[in-house]
């Protein structure tokens, strides 16, 4: 309670200031007092440094010491000489008698001192007749006399002196006694500031390690992690994220997100042991370290848990989605790794459960690490690929489905990997996308298309998928532009294809659409009917081209669902003066299905696979194109030489891989 | 009866006013220059005696101070304490000043020789009577060091000294 009291004053101003006013004045004090001492003492040294009384009680013995030497001469036991020796030291006397008394003259030394002085000069004068009785009774009753007022003097001054060193003496004393009283509350304020101020420091470096929403520590403190695990062998380390998160803010508003992060931050105290650490770390992501023996399976028992605990609540979003929990596990059993690497492999299997759609805990295994490792070597590769020229550029025919004559063709991309071999653009293109390689590469398919479309016979199309990434390069639409100038090719005859997910992923990507379709720029829908809300792009944005996804115009055989739908999309397309492309056509039957659900073009193995520059001249020679006259030879004889079937694709477990990305 | 100056004169004058002479007063024996004055003994053996010429025949030390005594600063002149004792040798020795009104004090010799004291015969450039603090008074340059002016000083500034007895 006591701690609690003091944690409160500690924060509180007033106390603080209070405290220190406090400290100043004492100090102040105490400075006074102790000149006051310093005077005190320098009197009482004063008052004690001669001392008057000795020499009164002295004169009045040699006074009468000077009476007994007269009364002796008569007597004839003294000499002339003594008594001329009695009598010098009584007339030096006259000259050492203290006048001064506390600083100030001393008026019955005063009169004391020309008595004897008179006497002396007096009895001076008769010395030589001292021999006379007569005359020596005389001197001798005078000084008796003056003796006795040298004995008066002596007790006097010494009342007069002690009351004055008795005085200084008190005062001293009681300045003394105030120095060490002021000195002990200054100690003790000075403690007290003291403890105030740890009080204080502990409180604010509690804050600064403090998420103040959820009150779990924060990054910093999350940063503070690796002093715990130095030296330790069992370490595991799980990064957690709230699915969801984002769309319970956007539409149950942020107070309702702030409430789930407070109840997560519950879940997560109640969980995990005292030994182990947790902190917020981002948003809507927490960080739990487990060290000691069982680490990797008390993290799996707590992460498994909290996902439980996380299930009960009976946190309902807006649209009846419930928040869930991406988790990435990753361990070291024997320190073998840092906990900045196992941060860094628990992070990206979290993002790897988080792209598997979330609710899961994904363990970073050594295969999971391997596929990391693999991850970033070809993401090294990426980068140089385009220089080092590994890229081939492939042309996929788009035929008009009534004449079978070319309409166009999209480019598609090829990567020779020196070790690898060739890789497929679903596997590398989200890689580029990470690392922002994906801008020089599209640039050089762009360069490519333009430069072989240019050759093509004039009305011929060339089609060139876009990635969200290329869309937000601020340089694209005056590239396109500045590369459609260089090649010389009519910009209409360019078709620039992008799925939902770039437009979804582009906040900005209307304004990008209307700059390219007002340099004259066709745009496509790529992969329609496979996104979420594909008739709300419609409405938004204006397509020259929709292309049907072949997971649609495969199925058109069996499923007569597919067959409606398709037939839908086409009507809707000539509503909105579309063309629309059938892609996956691989088969007659598809083609003549196609044809009577209202395609005009399609795209598919039936035409051609992939193809070099040099063998679209020849397709466009053997099957004629879009508005001549020329027959198009048959469809059977399509020349699969340039189809190297399958790609080699790694086995990794694709940490972030959204889509499945073509170009 | 009170003796008042009066009639104490007026007793003294009546063999002034008879006609007899006053014989005439010789100057006593500690104010003549050549009779010793200052006798020094060590365990109750005497070692030296030196009137005021042997004093003045010594390295003369000056000094000008205020003392407990005077109201003006003074002038002080004669061998200084060390100059003197260097006629006794003896290590750390402690003295026993004694002045001719019985006053006794002892002192320490590196404590009259630190502060700088010296056997003043001359006051004011005059050899000091006996019947003015003479004719040796141990003297200290109190102006010249603040630590001076307290009792353990103005203690051992004897007027009148006429031994010192070395122990």
């Amino acid at each position: 309670m006591r701690g609690y009291s003091l944690r409160r004053l500690a924060g509180a101003g007033w106390f603080i200031g209070v405290l220190m006013t406090a400290t100043v004045m004492l100090g102040l004090t105490a400075i006074q007092t102790s000149i006051q001492t310093e005077s005190y003492h320098r009197g009482l040294l004063d008052a004690s440094s001669h001392i008057a009384t000795f020499d009164y009680a002295r004169a009045q013995i040699e006074i009468e010491r000077l009476a007994r030497t007269i009364e002796g001469l008569e007597a004839g036991r003294v000499t002339p000489d003594q008594l001329d020796t009695a009598f010098e030291v009584v007339r030096t006397r006259v000259d050492a008698i203290p006048l001064v008394m506390t600083g100030r003259p001393f008026r019955d030394a005063l009169v004391a001192r020309e008595e004897l002085a008179e006497a002396c000069d007096d009895i001076e004068a008769v010395l030589p007749l001292i021999g006379q009785p007569e005359i020596a009774r005389q001197v001798v009753d005078r000084l008796d006399q003056l003796a006795g007022t040298f004995s008066r003097l002596s007790t006097l001054s010494n009342g007069i002196q002690g009351d004055l060193i008795a005085s200084w003496r008190d005062r001293l004393s009681i300045a003394l006694a105030d120095l060490g009283f002021d000195l002990r509350l200054l100690c003790g304020l000075g403690l007290v500031l003291l403890v105030v101020l740890s009080v204080q420091k502990l409180r604010f470096r509690h804050q600064a390690l403090t998420d103040p929403l959820t009150g779990l520590p924060n990054r910093a403190s999350f940063r503070q992690w690796s002093r715990r695990t130095a030296g330790k062998k069992d370490i595991a380390v799980a990064v957690v994220d709230l699915d969801l998160f984002k769309e319970i803010n956007d539409s149950c508003g942020h107070q309702r997100g702030d409430t789930l992060l407070c109840e997560v931050g519950g879940i997560f105290r109640a969980v995990m042991d005292r030994r182990d650490e947790f902190a917020r770390i981002g948003g809507d992501e927490f960080g739990l370290l487990f060290v000691g023996p069982g680490a990797l399976e008390r993290a799996e028992h707590a992460c498994a848990e909290a996902a439980r605990r996380l299930g009960e609540l009976q946190t309902i979003c807006c649209d009846d989605r419930r928040p869930t929990f991406s988790i990435g596990l990753a361990a070291s059993s024997n320190g073998d790794r840092t906990l900045e690497a196992l941060l860094l492999e628990a992070d990206a299997a979290m993002y790897c459960a988080k792209s598997a759609g979330g609710d899961c805990i994904v363990v970073a295994s050594d295969d999971f690490r391997n596929g990391l490792e693999q991850r970033r070597l070809l993401q090294r590769d990426l980068a140089t690929a385009v220089s080092r020229g590994e890229f081939e550029t492939v042309f996929q025919p788009i035929v008009e489905v009534g004449t079978l004559r070319a309409h166009g063709f999209e480019t598609l991309l090829r990567w020779d990997h020196p070790d690898l071999g060739r890789l497929s653009p679903d596997f590398f293109i989200p890689l580029a996308e990470e690392t922002g390689a994906i801008v020089e590469i599209g640039r050089f398919v762009l360069d490519r298309a333009l430069s072989v479309a240019a050759k093509w016979p004039e009305p011929l199309t060339v089609s060139v998928n876009v990635s969200a990434v290329q869309l937000g390069d601020k340089a694209f639409v005056a590239h396109v532009h500045e590369s459609l100038l260089r090649h010389d090719v009519a910009p209409h005859r360019l078709i620039l294809e992008i799925t939902e997910t770039v437009l979804i992923r582009n906040g900005n990507a209307k304004a990008v659409l209307d700059e390219l379709r007002a340099l004259g720029v066709g745009i496509a829908l790529d992969d329609f009917g496979t996104g979420y809300a594909s008739m709300g792009y419609l409405r938004q944005y204006r397509f020259d081209k929709i292309k049907i996804d072949k997971s649609f115009v495969s199925t058109m055989v069996d499923e007569g669902k597919s067959a409606a739908i398709v037939r839908a999309i086409c009507g809707l397309a000539r509503d909105i003066s579309a063309t629309v492309v059938a892609e996956g056509i691989e088969t007659e039957e598809l083609l003549s299905l196609v044809g009577e659900a209202g395609c005009q073009l399609g795209q598919g193995y039936l035409f051609a696979r992939p193809m070099s520059a040099l063998q679209t001249t020849l397709f466009i020679e053997r099957n004629g194109w879009g508005g001549t006259a020329a027959v198009p030879a048959p469809v059977a004889s399509i020349d699969a030489t340039a189809a190297e079937a399958d790609y080699f694709v790694p086995y990794i477990r694709s940490p972030a891989s959204p889509r499945p990305g073509t170009m | 009866m009170a003796i008042t100056r009066r009639n104490f004169l007026g007793v003294c004058a009546l063999p002034i006013l008879t006609g007899m002479a006053l014989p005439a007063r010789s100057a006593t024996p500690h104010d003549d220059p050549h009779s010793p004055i200052l006798t020094v003994s060590r365990n109750g053996g005497r070692l030296a005696e030196f009137s005021r010429a042997d004093l003045a025949a010594m390295p003369q030390t000056r000094l000008s101070t205020h003392t407990p005594w005077t109201s003006a600063p003074t002038d002080y002149e004669g061998p200084s304490v060390e100059v003197f004792l260097s006629n006794f040798p003896g290590e750390g020795e402690r003295l026993r000043l004694l002045a001719l009104n019985d006053y006794l004090v002892t002192a320490e010799a590196r404590m009259l020789i630190e502060a700088g004291a010296i056997l003043a015969i001359k006051e004011n450039g005059s050899f000091m009577p006996a019947a003015r603090k003479g004719p040796v008074f141990l003297m200290f340059p109190f102006d010249a060091d603040p630590r001076l002016q307290s009792q353990r000083y103005y203690s051992r500034a004897v007027w009148q000294l006429i031994a010192i007895e070395l122990t």
